[in-house]
């Protein structure tokens, strides 16, 4: 027991210190939702306005989705400068 | 070296101006020593003990500098990177905020299109009916295509 606590002792002596470290940023909660499937149309629906119904759920889903696309763009953009003055 | 970062600096410091002043006090009074008869066999010891200090002391004064150097800079970078850590917390809660009020805004707008829909329902719906072709094109196209 002795000598393994001296050994474990002397081996501290060849260890490097890390002192330094950053933690990897974490993104904003709204950013890491998953994209929602796109709704089809229920083929017993005939009119245009269920198409159209339709279609302004489905680009509402897109332009939420271009909304997160470009958050990650300015995250990444704003991260990698933080990250870049540390040096 | 590891066991080293755990000692204040200060400390460490003081602990080799010692040895290093221990060894320039003790090689002058061993030197002393050396020209009194009956107790220069001690000055020789006295001597011989102190250059060892001396040199270990001298050693140590020059790895102090270089050892105070890197514990700066690794102070420097420590504070750095609590300025990013809590800038990159600032940007984070923005850009939630920022993407939160837009997603808000589209919920808004796709509610709007849904109510002028439902309202001119009669117009929209009177000149035209889908073809049951024509709903499968459009749900074809809205299927991603990739598994």
């Amino acid at each position: 027991m002795k000598r393994l606590i001296l050994i474990s002792l002397l081996l501290t002596g060849c260890a490097t210190s890390v002192p330094v470290r950053m933690s990897f940023p974490q993104a904003p909660e709204s950013l890491t939702k998953p994209a929602e499937e796109l709704q089809a149309l229920d083929p017993n629906k005939k009119k245009l306005s269920d198409l159209l119904e339709n279609a302004n759920t489905n680009y509402g889903e897109y332009h939420k989705l271009k909304q997160q696309n470009d958050a990650w763009i300015e995250w990444y953009n704003t991260q990698r400068k933080i990250f870049e003055d540390v040096k | 070296m590891f066991l080293l970062s755990f000692i204040p600096d200060a400390w460490i410091t003081l602990a080799v101006h010692i040895i290093f002043g221990l060894g320039i006090i003790g090689i002058i009074v061993g030197t002393v020593l050396n020209h009194i008869p009956f107790v220069n066999s001690y000055g020789k010891i006295i001597r011989a003990v102190s250059i060892a200090l001396f040199v270990s002391g001298l050693y140590f004064e020059g790895g102090i500098g270089v050892e105070t150097e890197w514990r700066a800079k690794v102070a420097e970078l420590e504070a750095k990177i609590k300025v990013a850590e809590t800038q990159s917390k600032e940007a984070n809660t923005k850009l939630h905020t920022k993407v939160v009020e837009k997603i808000k805004l589209v919920q808004v707008n796709v509610a709007n299109n849904k109510q002028t829909i439902n309202t001119n329902k009669q117009v929209i719906d009177a000149e035209c009916n889908l073809n049951p072709k024509a709903i499968e094109v459009y749900n074809n196209a809205i299927k991603s295509g990739a598994k």
